[in-house]
């Protein structure tokens, strides 16, 4: 257990830094007329404060990138010694290296515009020029993919509910276990309803001059919206491919599904965001090599909305501008109104997400490992309980009980539930023995085997001494 | 042919958006039957109103530079001979421009000059400037 986690929080703490790295990291790079996001003139780039501000940020930049990649790594070393110490632990490096990544990029911007407005760089005749192509305008519709594209897996998906419904009538499923299918049909519909809005969204997004050469103004933002677009397109339907694959495993074999089945699904998901990731770093690529053969570049030198680090234009109508300090984000024009309301609402919700979910974390972790399991009886309905998971069942559905020195020899997969490294609790599911509920203290024998009449298989123990013995006396009878 | 828009500028946007697409008639930068963006696609590229490039264009149709029809959209329209209110129009602006050109003590061959530089860029139809021309 504690190696799968340990895996998966540093392949995500890797993907983060690696990410954010990269992305972000170009700053020092004199492209597309500016130098840490501010437009500097061509032949100042060599000034010495120029080059010290660039040379200072760079260094900063490596440094705090390297120490984080390494810290990254170290602190998933701590979920082997506590896993709350650990969570608490990763949350906190996690809200440090966004506040740092952001910080850095801001200071270095700040200081390279407070530069640029002493020496006078400033370019007046583009300062408050609005520019439009339109050549480039007049063709905005074939710029990206139709957004068409998405309604036919959408509707797919949507009609895989008919044997959601189906399966569910034909067999008996437990709350959580079709509460698990629920979530993943919602959440696939929801993906592809997100990706159509986002396509639409990157649709309407302005059509931008960079060049006094129309086919460069064309190509490039034909490059850029496509490569948004073909992901969206791409990775909705290989969302939807999975699912629709799982749907039809789930209606062809029930919901007792083979591990191999849920892998394969993972693996097509996470195609998913691979499709979705690579047009978009390839339509960068293409775009950097076509703006830097451009023999006729154009800069619009609106620096003075980007000064304090965002973008903060109350002329300009559009909520949604893409981020140029990392072309493949878009950022919020704080100059609308109601922009810094929202935002703000969107932060503070995002930190109360990220709060309860760390609570949520430690409390479920508390709550298993100091679960008491208890066994009672009331008016012939047996029931046992821990941590929040119960099964009540009556005397005439006892199939068989047992006591055994030791689970029995197989490989079992927990489904719903908790396996710490003191209990397991909840649903599980085991190679040969199948869909069977744990409520058991690691380490602790006797343990009381009850097999149902609908085939569900228990098995529960207790710390107390004599307690399981006296459970099999109660049941036997 | 692209078009700057100053915000700043005491010149309503719409006039800058009529005189631009005229100057770019003119100078051959957009050529008969070239589409125009959409009304909507112009606001918003431009980030302005809709309602600001739909006076502009319809100042334009009025003054027979471009046509507007539903399905084809805004398309520019062939070069033809004015009428007499437009040589009046001329000759009124031009006027005004002159009082002030000697105003500023501009000489009549230097003044002359610049007019010839700017209408020999002045190509509806044809191509762009060639170069040097334009240059003043």
């Amino acid at each position: 257990m504690n190696l799968i986690l340990f895996f998966v929080f540093l392949l995500s703490d890797l993907l983060i830094v690696l990410i954010c790295r990269f992305s972000y990291g170009n700053q020092s790079t004199y492209k597309e007329g500016m130098l840490m996001g501010v437009h500097i003139p061509s032949d100042c780039i060599h000034d010495p404060q120029v080059q010290e501000i660039t040379q200072k940020s760079e260094r900063a930049w490596q440094l705090f990138q390297r120490n984080n990649l390494a810290a990254g790594i170290l602190v998933c070393f701590l979920c082997f010694l506590d896993f709350l110490l650990f969570i608490v632990i990763w949350t906190v490096w996690l809200l440090i290296y966004i506040g740092g990544t952001y910080y850095l990029i801001i200071k270095s911007h700040r200081q390279m515009y407070r530069l640029k407005i002493q020496r006078g760089w400033v370019n007046e005749n583009s300062r408050r020029l609005v520019r439009v192509d339109t050549a480039v305008s007049a063709a905005s519709s074939e710029l990206t993919v139709s957004w068409k594209w998405h309604v036919p897996v959408l509707v797919f998906v949507a009609a895989s509910l008919l044997p959601v419904l189906a399966v569910r009538h034909t067999y008996e499923m437990a709350f959580e276990e079709e509460l698990i299918v629920w979530i993943l049909y919602a959440s696939t519909v929801g993906v592809c309803i997100l990706f159509m809005a986002l396509h639409l969204g990157i649709s309407a997004q302005v059509n931008r001059v960079y060049s006094e050469n129309s086919q460069v103004n064309f190509s490039v933002n034909m490059i850029m919206k496509r490569g948004w677009t073909q992901g969206l397109v791409w990775s909705s339907w290989t969302s939807g491919a999975a699912w629709i694959f799982l749907m039809a495993a789930y209606f062809i074999s029930g919901p007792d599904l083979s591990g191999w089945i849920y892998i394969i699904y993972a693996i097509v998901m996470a195609l998913a965001a691979v499709v979705l990731v690579f047009p978009v770093v390839f339509s960068v690529k293409k775009k950097s090599e076509t703006l830097e053969s451009d023999t006729e570049p154009y800069f619009t030198d609106d620096d003075e909305y980007w000064k304090n680090g965002w973008y903060n234009n109350p002329n300009d109508r559009h909520i949604f501008v893409q981020d140029r300090l990392n072309s493949m984000n878009y950022t919020f024009n704080f100059g609308r109104p109601g922009v810094k309301k929202t935002v703000t609402i969107l932060y503070v919700l995002t930190i109360i997400f990220i709060v309860a979910v760390v609570l949520w974390c430690v409390s479920l972790v508390t709550n298993l490992n100091h679960a008491e399991v208890t066994f009672s009886q009331q008016n012939g309905i047996f029931a046992l309980e821990a941590a929040g998971y119960e099964c009540e069942f009556a005397a005439d559905e006892i199939q068989s009980v047992q006591l055994l020195d030791a689970l029995p020899d197989d490989s079992f997969m927990r489904t719903n539930g908790g396996s710490t490294e003191s209990v397991n609790i909840g649903y599980f599911k085991g190679n040969k023995i199948g869909k069977c509920m744990m409520f058991l203290y690691k380490e602790y024998d006797p343990i009381l085997e009850i097999d149902l009449t609908d085939g569900t298989v228990l098995f529960a123990n207790s710390r107390e001494e004599g307690k399981v013995e006296q459970w099999y006396e109660m049941l036997s009878r | 042919m692209i078009i700057s828009l100053n915000m700043s500028s005491d010149i309503p946007i719409y006039v800058q958006l009529r005189n631009q697409i005229v100057t770019g008639i003119g100078k051959g930068e957009l050529r008969a039957g070239e589409s125009l963006p959409s009304v909507r696609q112009m606001a918003q590229d431009a980030g302005i109103n809709t309602m600001t490039v739909n006076k502009a264009y319809q100042i334009l149709k009025a003054e027979g530079f471009i046509e507007i029809d539903r399905r084809k959209g805004a398309t520019v329209c062939p070069v033809y001979s004015k009428d007499i209110s437009f040589r009046e129009k001329l000759e009124a602006e031009l006027e005004l421009l002159s009082a002030e050109a000697c105003l500023e003590g501009m000489k009549k061959e230097e003044f002359l000059s610049i007019c010839e530089k700017i209408f020999s860029c002045m190509h509806p139809g044809t191509g762009y400037c060639t170069e040097g021309e334009g240059t003043v």
